[in-house]
Formats: structure tokens, C-alpha cells, sequence
């Protein structure tokens, strides 16, 4: 039995900088045709999805976030230990202009009342669901985007799957857009990478801060100067189990 | 009814994606394509529709010896599953799949810009499983990790281990055959290329 993955907490870590997620994909060039244009030919079946965050700022005003850092590259280190990532692509999500100023909304109980520190129940601006049951391996779905405005493409979005875990997906193409009455969306997009695996109606979809089981793709070095600043970074590549 | 159906053809004539899949006929029978996540694929004939194949990862290496038995040559090759988790080969160990004497089809198929099939896969070579090994190179450099490797051993034609390999056709080996045949007798006079009389004995 593998080790459980960790979870990457953006509460204590923070980039400054990221290469956005992106799909590394394994292109093989077919020969070059007489007009002296290279076809290219994919054999990785679709890619992994990979992520870049830089610049973590560290320092001693901040030392959980030392540690943090510290903890999960030790961990991780080899890229035998896998790690959920939240993706920070809140400026590639369907959000509306307003709400990405305006953070999360935040629930009391029905009667009106906070937990005894203060806090409610947290809850992304933008949301939605799966609408329609698809194949593993798919690259259309059917969803829906409650409280955020119209997809346009290159929306990232994450799933929650029962054996392959979280897995982030993005909005290549919408073909099909409906505005409801409520100022909701339906929606069938084209997506990459495929399906990771079978989905089937009303599954959430995390258009708010996708998450993805990943791991190193290389390994971290975390310069310190004067042992107290320093700003190391993690670069993460998709991973299965 | 041809091979390669016109359609499957018509698809592999235009641009595409190559999706390669490799089928092992044990029981349950091993379904791999080489990709990241899995797809719904089956090889006409040999798989049940609604087949999933396992994404294997990313193709690194084709095998040398994907060949016919052609001139009395077949080849081994061998298949490579390298970054396996040592705890799926103590798996394997515990609960030996039996592999020798499977077939094992290698297919391809042409996949559209969503990597959703154009057409089913077809089968371009079959051979048959021997054994299988775990496999691990030693540690030459200690900043990279060692990576583990279940290599699957695939014959075609009858090279099996315990058979010699009639590569060259010398007269010894026709002897082993025929212990009186002079029909290699000359084998080792000849050399690539030169124009052979036939022989007045």
C-alpha cells in the first residue's frame, strides 16, 4: 500500500510567480512533406498535466512556511510520495470580475450563527456540476457554471474522482452555451487532458481552485541566503497511483 | 474483407494521433495503451465492446524486433514497463499471471484531435509472451532515482528458449535438422551479395 498523499496548504505556502498548468504532451514528427511542412504525431495520448509554482517567500517572519516547504520537498523528494495541488488559476476561472475581489462566500448556520471562533462554512463563488454521464478516456462533457459568467475557453476546472482521485482538466473548446433564466450556464465543452475516469451526473465540479494528484518532477533545492530568506519553488507533473 | 478496413485506412491516411495498444491473452486478459490516462478501446474480434485499456504512460522506446518471422528470422523483443512500484512486482511475485504461451497483439489505432478514436485499433503484430522479469540497472548516477522495470519477454515465429536460432543457415545446423542434407553444404563459401549456381553434385 502506497504512502497517502500529502496536501499542499496555499494557506501556508504562497507563490509569488507560477508557470501555469499546462499539458506536456510527447510529440513525434511524421517527415517533412514536399511543401516543407512537418507533420507532427502525438503518441502520449494526451498528456500530463503540469504545474510550476515559483517564488515561494520565505522568511523569518514567516516560519511555518519554512517548515511547510521544508516538510513537503523532504517528503516528496524522488517523486515516490504523491501530493494534492490546488491550482491557482483563479484568473482562469469562470469567476465574474466582482467576485474575484470578493473571496469566499461565508455560510453561518441556518439560525444565523458562527462556529465559537468565528467562522462559517466556506464556500467558492463559482461553482458547478457534471450534467451528463461520460466514458473514461471522453474529452466532452456536459456541466453546468452556477454564480460565474459565460465559459470562453481555457478555463481550468477539477474533478473529484472515486479511485483516481483529484484530477484538474481544461476547457479547450465550448461548443455548446446555454444562459439559463437564473444566470446560470450549461454548457458542453471539449477538455484536455481526457477523462481520467468514468464521471456520471451531478458530480461537483471545482471551477474554483481545481485540484491534482501530483509529484516532483525534479527535485527542490531550497536556497536560504543568511539562512533566512530565500525564495525555492516546486515544479509538479501529474501522477497516478 | 480486407485486412485494415477502408475506413480505419481512410483514417490513418490523414493526420492524426497514434494511440498503440498492447493486448496479453491471460485471464483476465491485460489490457495497455500507451497513454496517461485510460480509453475505451477494443480490437475488433479479440475484445468485448466497452474494453478499457490501462494507460500505461508514455511510450519512451518501439522495440527493434517488431518483425514478422521473415528468411527464417524471428526476433524476441522485449516489452518494458519501466517505474513500477516494488510493491505491484511483490504483487505479481505472490500471484504469478502465467504468461507463457499467451498472445500478445501490439495495435494501433489513429486518434482525432480530442483523442477519441477515428477508428478501432488494428492488430499489426502478434507474438507470443515467454516470461516475464523484474529488472533495475545499477545505480550509476546517485542524483537520479533508480527506476524499477517488469520486462515481458515476446517471441514470434518459434524462438522460444529452448529451440537454437536458425539464423544463418550453416551446415551444421541443417545437419542437426537432416544429419545426411549437403544442402548447406557450401553456406560458408558464399558470401552477400554473390550469385549462386546451383549446385552439380
Amino acid at each position: 500500500m502506497a504512502a497517502q498523499p500529502l496536501e499542499f496548504d496555499l494557506n501556508f505556502l504562497r507563490p509569488a510567480q507560477a508557470i501555469m498548468p499546462r499539458i506536456l504532451g510527447g510529440a513525434v514528427e511524421g517527415g517533412s512533406a514536399l511543401n516543407g511542412i512537418t507533420l507532427a504525431s502525438d503518441a502520449s495520448g494526451g498528456g500530463l498535466v503540469a504545474l510550476d509554482y515559483q517564488q515561494f517567500t520565505l522568511n523569518t517572519t514567516n516560519r511555518d512556511a519554512i517548515l511547510f516547504y521544508n516538510k513537503l520537498m523532504v517528503a516528496l523528494q524522488g517523486g515516490v510520495r504523491l501530493c494534492v495541488v490546488p491550482f491557482l488559476t483563479d484568473i482562469l476561472s469562470p469567476i465574474t470580475d466582482a467576485d474575484l475581489l470578493n473571496g469566499d462566500i461565508i455560510t453561518p448556520f441556518s439560525d444565523g450563527t458562527f462556529f465559537s471562533d468565528g467562522t462559517g462554512f466556506y464556500q467558492p463563488q463559482v461553482s458547478g456540476t457534471i450534467l451528463n454521464d461520460a466514458d473514461v478516456g471522453s474529452a466532452e462533457v456536459r456541466l453546468t457554471v452556477v454564480g460565474g459568467r459565460a465559459l470562453q475557453g481555457g478555463e481550468w476546472f477539477g474533478l473529484n474522482h472515486p479511485k483516481k482521485s483529484f484530477r484538474a482538466y481544461c476547457v479547450t473548446e465550448v461548443t455548446g452555451l446555454v444562459a439559463l433564466p437564473n444566470g446560470n450556464f450549461n454548457a458542453v465543452v471539449k477538455i484536455r487532458p481526457t477523462l481520467r475516469e468514468t464521471i456520471s451526473a451531478n458530480m461537483p465540479v471545482d471551477w474554483w481552485r481545481p485540484r491534482c494528484l501530483m509529484r516532483l518532477r525534479e527535485d527542490p533545492q531550497m536556497l536560504l541566503q543568511q539562512f533566512w530568506r530565500g525564495q525555492p519553488s516546486f515544479s509538479f507533473i501529474e501522477a497516478f497511483t | 474483407v480486407p485486412y485494415i478496413s477502408a475506413e480505419t485506412s481512410a483514417a490513418f491516411r490523414g493526420i492524426y494521433n497514434l494511440g498503440m495498444f498492447l493486448r496479453l491473452d491471460t485471464d483476465p486478459a491485460l489490457h495497455l495503451w500507451w497513454g496517461v490516462g485510460d480509453i475505451k478501446a477494443a480490437i475488433p474480434d479479440l475484445d468485448v465492446d466497452g474494453t478499457v485499456y490501462i494507460g500505461g504512460g508514455v511510450l519512451t522506446e518501439v522495440p527493434d524486433g517488431l518483425e514478422m518471422l521473415i528468411n527464417g528470422r524471428a526476433d524476441k523483443a522485449d516489452w518494458i514497463l519501466s517505474g513500477v512500484s516494488p510493491e505491484h512486482v511483490e504483487a505479481l511475485v505472490k500471484d504469478d499471471p502465467g504468461i507463457t504461451g499467451k498472445s500478445v497483439t501490439f495495435a494501433a489505432a489513429p486518434l482525432d484531435d480530442y483523442w477519441q478514436l477515428k477508428a478501432p485499433p488494428v492488430p499489426l503484430w502478434v507474438g507470443t509472451a515467454e516470461r516475464w522479469v523484474e529488472h533495475m540497472a545499477p545505480q550509476e548516477n546517485p542524483t537520479k532515482s533508480r527506476v524499477l522495470s517488469l520486462v515481458m519477454s515476446v517471441t514470434s515465429g518459434d524462438t522460444t528458449r529452448s529451440l537454437p536460432y536458425y539464423a544463418t543457415w550453416t551446415d551444421r545446423d541443417q545437419r542437426i535438422v537432416s544429419a545426411f542434407d549437403l544442402f548447406c553444404a557450401r553456406v560458408s563459401r558464399y558470401y552477400p551479395g554473390q550469385a549462386i549456381k546451383w549446385p552439380r553434385f
